[in-house]
């Protein structure tokens, strides 16, 4: 391995990034079932003679699985995941009566007294996922039928789908009513290259910049490998401590911070490439990231102070005070600040506020349609809460917790309908637009200060 | 009236560089649980604990925030409502500990006058990792002149009586020190200044520059 430190690269930076490549060529133990041993948090005294020493796979037992990894191996949901990640104290269910209303300023008053209050909608763990292979069976046909190989690899394996013409109509209600999850990798990527524009996507010359980024340091290793370990560990893939998920996230969130200086590495971008990751393998992973930040104002969400953030902010604040005056009031009674609770939302593309499956269906509409579908879906947030923000009894704190909770839809499918016909009302849409070109323009004249609650 | 009966309302905001535990000292104090697997704060969260000092019910307020210096442009909205803030560092690098300055700097210049702080080394446990000495970081308090306490979130060593010593400050400073407040009834201490249904002292939280 010839990993040399750069002239100007930070010590522990560079101890940072040549542990990763180390264990890149050596792999770690029990990847997938152990914890692992941590090698660059709190650095003193490891060397890296230390890693090379004692990295590597121990011994070869013949392919045999011990007791402990068929456990492990036999309680993965589909997704891969072998626990629900416990850091969320606060589970809610999204009653799925609210959003079977659409939205509206007249359907937005509290319908009844009788509605769950916020400790009603709490769930003590993640209910499971209701499953349906007949149905799941059918629309893996349909999709097999909707999409048609675009181009080849060398190997003749298909590399890019696009829609075959005649089924064009068909794509965007079948997108809302969820992707098969075995057509998710060629499905988003098409909707990215379709979204971002078919020329902007070079997948050779994206994978070239992705491998000569690796070589070169990075300001941001240190921070990087702080948030890596705490990037959705309850996957199998990201569990081990360097293993082969670690590693990947590593090398794709150190070769994105080195595509844009103002953007940098920012917390939250992780979990959306570990998400990606579970999808793709790394160079596409990075391909793809170049085009959220690129085509759908992640750069803006990134860069310094926010401004992405901000006029998200700004365009949900419009919709909720236009569309459901009676929240956008209590809002403002009990001093709501936006930020305290979307930030997050929109950092990470809603990675740390919803179940996985759930995440994964939003994204099927995100990738589709545009960045318009966060802001539809903060606003989808808080109109399936309605009644419980407008409660007689509501307070500064049952706000904030209810807003701040791991959203558990009580059905999937409520929700991306309700999203789906938000989206498709272009009244609304063009008033999204205006919104945010309202936001830019105070932010021009410098009149954006307390625009926001 | 509210669902949970109590006397005062305490805000308080957790600061410190990335990964020094600010999230893990919370979980443990609200809801005395430590998991290995935690997430990354992004922006800023709270939890609520109500706990009984001196015969009173005081609800504590505690904001958590990230520590990426790039969402200080958000978290600093929230320092002016603080009452009190913990300064967190890591006891096993010395990076998070010589940023306790700028911290500090930090509140100086955003949080309210006289907001009452404490400094915080936490994974005590980590001995044989451990590289800030507890004098360093009593001589670092004494300097800016502050309480100190090493914790751990993982064993739950030092955690409540980080949280109680600094809320017994900020009763003290902002309770008793009132001439119509102190020993007086519940009922008296509807009208104190953190009262949590006056709405000034609400919004102060959440408000934005």
């Amino acid at each position: 391995m010839s990993i040399r430190r750069a002239e100007s690269e930070d010590p522990d930076s560079f101890h940072v990034r040549a542990t990763y490549a180390q264990l890149e060529v050596s792999g770690v133990p029990r990847d997938g079932i152990d914890d692992g041993i941590e090698r660059t948090r709190a650095r003193l005294g490891v060397s890296l003679d230390d890693v090379r020493n004692s990295s590597g796979v121990q011994q070869d037992r013949g392919g045999e699985l011990d007791e402990k990894e068929l456990a492990v191996l036999g309680s993965l949901d589909r997704y891969g995941f072998y626990r629900v990640d416990t850091a969320h104290d606060r589970l809610v269910r999204v009653p799925a009566a609210a959003l079977a209303k659409q939205l509206s300023a007249s359907a937005s008053t509290p319908a009844s007294s009788s509605s769950p209050t916020p400790a009603q909608l709490a769930l003590s763990a993640l209910p499971t996922e209701a499953s349906n292979p007949e149905t799941e069976v059918r629309r893996i046909a349909k999709w097999g039928r909707m999409l048609v190989p675009k181009a080849r690899d060398q190997g003749s394996n298909v590399q890019m789908w696009s829609v075959a013409q005649r089924k064009e109509p068909k794509l965007r209600e079948r997108v809302y009513k969820g992707i098969p999850d075995r057509w998710r990798t060629a499905a988003w990527e098409m909707f990215v290259r379709r979204y971002v524009g078919e020329n902007r996507m070079d997948l050779a010359t994206l994978a070239r910049d992705y491998r000569d980024a690796i070589d070169l340091p990075s300001k941001h290793d240190i921070q990087i490998d702080l948030d890596v370990p705490r990037t959705i560990t309850g996957h199998i893939m990201f569990r081990t401590r360097y293993g082969l998920g670690q590693r990947s996230l590593f090398h794709v969130l150190h070769a994105f911070s080195l595509l844009c200086d103002d953007c940098g590495y920012c917390q939250g971008m992780g979990p959306i490439a570990a998400t990606l990751l579970c999808y793709y393998e790394p160079e596409r992973v990075y391909a793809i990231l170049v085009q959220l930040h690129n085509g759908y104002n992640m750069h803006a969400i990134f860069s310094p102070g926010f401004p992405g953030l901000l006029e998200a902010i700004y365009v949900q604040e419009r919709m909720t005070e236009k569309m459901i005056p009676g929240v956008w009031k209590v809002f403002k009674e009990q001093g709501i600040s936006t930020t305290s609770y979307a930030t997050k939302w929109y950092i990470t593309l809603f990675s740390n506020s919803v179940p996985f499956r759930t995440q994964l269906r939003l994204w099927d509409a995100l990738f589709l349609e545009g960045h318009d579908v966060l802001v539809v879906l903060a606003v989808g947030i808080i109109w399936g809460f309605r009644d419980q923000l407008c409660a007689d009894k509501v307070t500064f704190e049952t706000i904030l917790s209810l807003l701040s909770s791991l959203f558990v839809p009580e059905q999937d499918d409520a929700l991306l309908r309700w999203v789906s016909r938000t989206m498709a009302d272009t009244k609304l849409r063009g008033e999204i637009r205006s919104w945010r070109e309202q936001w830019r323009m105070l932010v021009r004249e410098g009149k954006d200060g307390g625009v926001l609650l | 009236m509210a669902p949970q009966h109590y006397d005062f309302l305490i805000k308080l905001l957790l600061i410190g560089d990335s990964g020094v535990g600010k999230s893990c000292l919370l979980l443990r104090f609200c809801d005395d649980a430590w998991t290995p697997s935690f997430i990354t704060t992004i922006g800023i969260d709270f939890k609520i604990r109500t706990i009984e000092l001196d015969g009173k019910r005081i609800k504590l307020q505690i904001w958590d925030t990230a520590g990426q210096e790039r969402f200080r442009t958000i978290t600093t909205a929230y320092y002016r409502g603080a009452m009190g803030i913990l300064l967190v560092y890591d006891v096993t690098d010395e990076r998070s500990f010589n940023n306790i300055r700028t911290w500090h700097a930090n509140i100086e210049q955003h949080a309210s006058e006289g907001v009452n702080k404490i400094l915080i080394g936490n994974k005590s446990d980590w001995t044989e990792k451990k590289v800030v000495s507890e004098d360093q970081g009593r001589a670092l308090a004494q300097e800016l002149g502050i309480r100190f306490l090493e914790t751990s979130a993982k064993v739950n060593e030092g955690v409540e009586e980080a949280f109680f010593t600094l809320a017994r400050d900020i009763k003290t400073r902002l309770i008793d020190s009132q001439p119509d407040q102190a020993g007086a009834g519940a009922g008296g201490a509807g009208d104190s200044n953190i009262n949590p249904k006056q709405p000034a002292a609400q919004g102060a939280g959440g408000c934005c520059s």
